[in-house]
């Protein structure tokens, strides 16, 4: 039974990162944690090691449909890496509380620019002519 | 490289991919089409998940069985999610991505 749960979790959450562009940490952790009584931490480790699977694998899908800027991957991605490994470590230097509600304002903010944004036609086309 | 900042900062502190910050910065800073932003943003997500997921293995806090578990819905379901990604209108798209952002705003706020 836990097998056919994981596995749905991991589908949930490849659907919606290939479609969306994202991990799907947000599916795995909290499908995790509640379906299969995984602790926090084990539940955010698995997430990341199935996210690093699951984003292999888009790569390569979204590479080969050409929807994807390959050329902005390294100018981008080793600073991402840096601030990730600093943060991971400051994170056990701060209080987490204010830091969580200021990215929730923020993304409060940003999703509903998200929702109701109309951008020009050429910036929707399907494949970037760039 | 701002683009890269926020996103692994946001990734470090909170344990997720950092994609929730990126494709809304890939569109707003640099210009990248609605399509291409969801698509750059699954491969910036990778190397910040190599980078994560070592003090986790470091301290055996990832179960490996259940990673293979999830993995083999996930590879599935991300390669139908990019095929499928190509038949939703960009609008569409940017508003499903908006409600994961509030989603995703909820949780912070919840905690874990």
């Amino acid at each position: 039974m836990d097998l056919a749960i994981g596995v749905a979790i991991g589908v949930v959450a490849g659907l919606i990162g290939g479609m969306l562009g994202v991990g799907g940490g947000i599916t795995i952790v909290p499908g995790a944690v509640i379906f299969l009584g995984t602790d926090q931490a084990t539940a955010q480790g698995v997430s990341l090691a199935a996210i690093v699977v699951t984003s292999a694998v888009g790569t390569i899908a979204h590479y080969r449909q050409r929807t994807m800027r390959a050329e902005l991957v390294p100018w981008i991605a080793p600073a991402a890496v840096a601030a990730s490994v600093v943060a991971a470590w400051a994170a056990g230097l701060v209080d987490p509380t204010w830091l969580r509600r200021g990215f929730a304002v923020l993304l409060v903010l940003f999703g509903s620019r998200m929702i109701l944004y109309r951008p020009s036609a050429e910036r929707d086309q399907l494949v970037s002519t760039e | 490289m701002l683009t890269g900042l926020a996103g692994g900062t946001l990734a470090g502190f909170m344990g997720v991919g950092g994609g929730i910050v990126m494709v809304p910065m890939l569109t707003g800073l640099l210009g990248v089409g609605q399509y291409a932003a969801h698509g750059t943003s699954l491969a910036l997500i990778f190397p910040i998940a190599v980078a994560g997921v070592i003090p986790y293995a470091v301290r055996g806090d990832v179960d490996w069985p259940l990673v293979g578990t999830i993995a083999a819905g996930s590879v599935v379901g991300v390669y139908v999610g990019a095929r499928a990604m190509l038949r939703v209108p960009a609008r569409q798209l940017r508003q499903a991505f908006g409600v994961v952002m509030l989603a995703a705003a909820a949780r912070l706020l919840i905690g874990d």
